[in-house]
């Protein structure tokens, strides 16, 4: 059940009804080229290239445009980060370090990612794939790398399907529970509690439906032992309003209970043995919110069945693509997605096309007499996260930050991912749509390094200066590719000056650094 | 599907209608938990066949398990490898060590283990407990590897004849070389319960044990000489290969009803008596 909590104070709350959507337009549509730049960044993580603005120009379409995109590799590798936003497994805290398994120091880092990217890949694959939402919950295969594949129980399917990533089948007697099944779940969602925290990770992912914003007011019983608390949860009207549902769902996860938390076969290995065990622990056999379910091997289909998979996937990737939070505001536009993602056989695809076609996806800028909540709703301009910093900033000049091995916009460890707006889970469990001094000093960072090595690597052609007949077409094809729009005369001046003024400090070179470095930092870059 | 509002609407949105008590409630309410009905791999007689082959193996205790650690590491490590620290607390033997090392005899031993068996005796009353949280592998100069990862807890009181005990294993414990179950079985999470005097004896048993592809479970199954003669109670389960359980149920009683997700099939006996006498003699005196 999705419970939508309206308040019955403030300006939204007095007149707010589900379905209310305002249907005069408070934006203006975003231009064309504009648009295929947020499509391009939203569904690739990269910048769209010179020959896409130029075959929009052309006249084509920017739905043919947007086809491409979805079919485009960099359409999964994209979903991975999307969803890392949401499902929150790109952890620096795993129970076992990449020395612990057997790997180098120095794979630490890719060791954490493939273990937190595993079930992102899955749903990546489900998705950019055209299969059914329903498979994420059900398929008997998950991805995985060379390291996984090396220590984890899992037979190599043979196929390929993201660079890197292979389809691969536990074999360890586990059931096919898709994502929910996955070690790199498992190993996120690690936290005791009979396996209570990953049944309330599997309600909140997949369904919406979160354990912890249900009411919870009750006078303090005695909670002294374990046993206190078991009773509690079977028989207080508090705790029941949570356990009474959770505790079944947490029943069927009994298999991946583990004993020893430093162990790599005791956290790898699905225990088929303890399967059963949730009903001494929880006095709960398994159910599925009161269903009671034929054991674990049961519950992917009761998941799959489930409305709430389905509404649930229509709200996560629409708050993905409009950068917030829905409200019950959006009721009747989130019934219209879900429309349109069953009709096209809940294929993600389907539902990024409706998604892309809102007119709240298009915004561009607001209009004047755009009222208030207007206004803080809608993201006419959206802050790039870490990781479309990251990829674009690689796309235009080929460099990628990264120090003793790890990637600096995508750990927290060594790295600035959540200093940039991004989320360091399990302590910073949602991005940040707004500019801040630290995303400001990372960006500047970045910004000097990029266009340092964009020289250095030949990316770009420092010969050229304003002497050269060549040196306005090449500022105008860096502005292009950098903002999908044609340079003004005002700009092609200021940029020359700028060119010119570091030139006389230094050099050619270091003057097309600057020019790239300060391109970077221009809040037109890094919002889209 | 409800919708909670903090005011009651006067009207529903599209895709919604009115309930009795003011709220709205989605039009499509989620579908019903599919239950298809799947065959199972196994028939009713290789299920109890199944069973049984695998409690012939015999099932994990922890004292059996804390022996051959302790003897492990006396017969076979040296003063410095594995380097043990040994406990400060009043009749406690083993301690803690980690690393990974390679002693004069030639086994090498790596992970880490804490191993605490404590017994402390005052008046009649002697209290045992045992308390093992490890990782570990040590590996013989043949190849052999005795690993374990996991964690046990086990507590018994003795006093004259009487004996009283609780406790649980977890986890993988594995020795080739070994005897009884440590040889055969892979997986385990088993919780114990029991005791004698001079009116009987009982056991009470949960959990499960992985034999190769074989596994077993037991729900609340106890023998207790005082209420059924010995015979006994609860649920002994088999999984079959659709990772759906078999379950035999029994009511004081060898032979008991066979079942598949629910559903009854026939009757059938299964023996206990060899295996769990053996558990129970190493719980109460191992």
């Amino acid at each position: 059940m999705i419970a939508l909590l309206l308040s019955c104070q403030g300006p939204a709350g007095d007149s707010a009804v589900p379905g209310d959507t305002p249907t005069t337009p408070t934006t203006t549509p975003l231009p064309d080229a504009a648009l295929l730049r947020r499509m391009s960044l939203d569904l690739r993580g990269t910048l769209p290239g010179l020959d896409e603005l130029e075959s929009l120009e052309s006249g084509q379409s920017i739905a043919s445009l947007r086809d491409a995109m979805l079919t485009d590799p960099r359409h999964a590798e994209r979903l991975v980060m999307l969803l890392s936003e949401q499902w929150l497994t790109l952890t620096e805290e795993y129970p076992l370090t990449a020395e612990m398994v057997g790997f180098g120091p120095d794979e630490e880092y890719p060791f954490r990612r493939a273990v937190g990217q595993e079930p992102l890949r899955l749903l990546a694959h489900v998705a950019s794939s055209d299969l059914p939402w329903t498979e994420a919950v059900t398929a008997d295969y998950t991805l995985a790398d060379d390291r996984l594949l090396q220590i984890w129980p899992l037979a190599d399917l043979g196929a390929s399907p993201q660079e890197g990533w292979r389809l691969a089948r536990y074999t360890d007697g586990r059931f096919s529970g898709g994502v929910m099944t996955t070690n790199g779940m498992m190993w996120r969602y690690n936290v005791a509690l009979y396996n209570r925290t990953r049944a309330a990770a599997i309600s909140e992912l997949l369904l919406c439906d979160d354990y912890l914003s249900r009411p919870i007011s009750f006078s303090s019983p005695t909670l002294v032992t374990e046993g206190d608390l078991n009773l509690a949860t079977q028989t207080e009207q508090a705790c029941l309003n949570c356990h009474a549902t959770l505790d079944g769902v947490a029943s069927a996860l009994f298999g991946f209970e583990f004993y020893d938390f430093y162990s790599l076969d005791e956290l790898s290995i699905y225990h088929p043995e303890r399967e059963r065990l949730g009903e001494y622990y929880l006095s709960a056999p398994p159910s599925w919110y009161g269903t009671p379910l034929d054991g674990a091997a049961a519950l992917p289909a009761a998941v799959a069945a489930d409305g709430r998979l389905v509404d649930c996937a229509v709200r996560r990737f629409t708050e993905g693509l409009w950068r917030r939070e829905v409200a019950v505001e959006d009721f009747a536009a989130l019934q219209e997605l879900e429309a349109d993602f069953v009709a096209g056989g809940l294929r993600v695809s389907a539902l990024l096309v409706a998604i892309t076609d809102t007119d709240e996806y298009r915004a561009g800028e607001h209009l004047a007499d755009a009222d208030d909540i207007s206004l803080a709703r809608i993201a006419n301009a959206r802050i790039l996260s870490p990781a479309q910093l990251a990829d674009a900033v690689e796309q235009l000049t080929g460099y990628r930050w990264m120090f003793e091995g790890f990637d600096q916009l995508d750990n927290d460890t060594w790295g600035y991912r959540v200093l940039a707006g991004g989320v360091s889970p399990p302590s910073v469990e949602e991005i940040s749509e707004d500019h801040t001094v630290t995303r400001d000093l990372v960006i500047k960072r970045l910004a000097q390094a990029a266009g340092r090595h964009a020289v250095d690597s030949g990316a770009l052609d420092a010969s050229i200066t304003p002497d050269d007949a060549a040196f306005s077409d090449a500022l105008i094809a860096l502005h292009r590719r950098m903002l999908s729009a044609t340079p003004d005369a005002d700009w092609l001046s200021d940029a020359e000056a700028l060119w010119r003024d570091v030139a006389a400090l230094s050099d050619a070179e270091q003057a097309w650094a600057s020019l790239v470095s300060v391109m970077i930092r221009d809040p037109a870059f890094w919002t889209y | 599907m409800l919708l909670l509002l903090g005011c009651a609407p006067a009207t529903c949105p599209a895709g919604s209608s009115p309930g009795t008590d003011g709220l709205c409630y989605l039009d499509d309410e989620p579908e019903q938990t599919d239950t298809t009905t799947i065959e199972p791999t196994l028939s009713e007689a290789e299920a109890i066949a199944a069973l049984s082959a695998t409690l012939a193996v015999g099932l994990p205790e922890p004292m059996g398990l804390a022996a051959q650690y302790a003897s492990t590491i006396s017969s076979n490590g040296d003063s410095t490898c594995p380097f043990v620290s040994p406990p400060s607390e009043e009749g406690a033997e083993g301690g803690v060590w980690a690393g990974d090392c390679t002693a004069e005899t030639g086994w090498r031993f790596s992970g880490q283990s804490l191993y605490l068996l404590t017994t402390l005796s005052e008046d009649a009353l002697t209290t045992q407990t045992l308390e093992m949280a490890s990782s570990f592998e040590m590996t013989a100069p043949s190849g052999a590897i005795f690993q374990g990862g996991g964690e046990v807890a086990f507590e018994r009181l003795t006093t004259g004849t009487a004996v009283a005990y609780e406790g649980h294993i977890g986890g993988l414990y594995a020795y080739p070389e070994g005897s009884g179950w440590l040889s055969e079985v892979s997986s385990t999470a088993l919780l114990y319960a029991g005791g004698r005097d001079e009116g009987g004896a009982w056991l009470t048993l949960n959990g499960g044990v992985g034999v190769g592809e074989q596994i077993i479970d037991f729900i609340d199954l106890s023998l207790d000489t005082t209420v059924c003669d010995g015979a006994p109670s609860g649920e002994l389960g088999i999984r079959d290969g659709t990772g759906l359980w078999y379950a035999l149920t029994l009511d004081c009683d060898t032979c008991g009803t066979l079942s598949w997700l629910g559903e009854p099939l026939g009757e059938h006996c299964i023996d206990l008596t060899a295996p769990l006498a053996d558990l129970r003699d190493a719980l109460e005196e191992g």
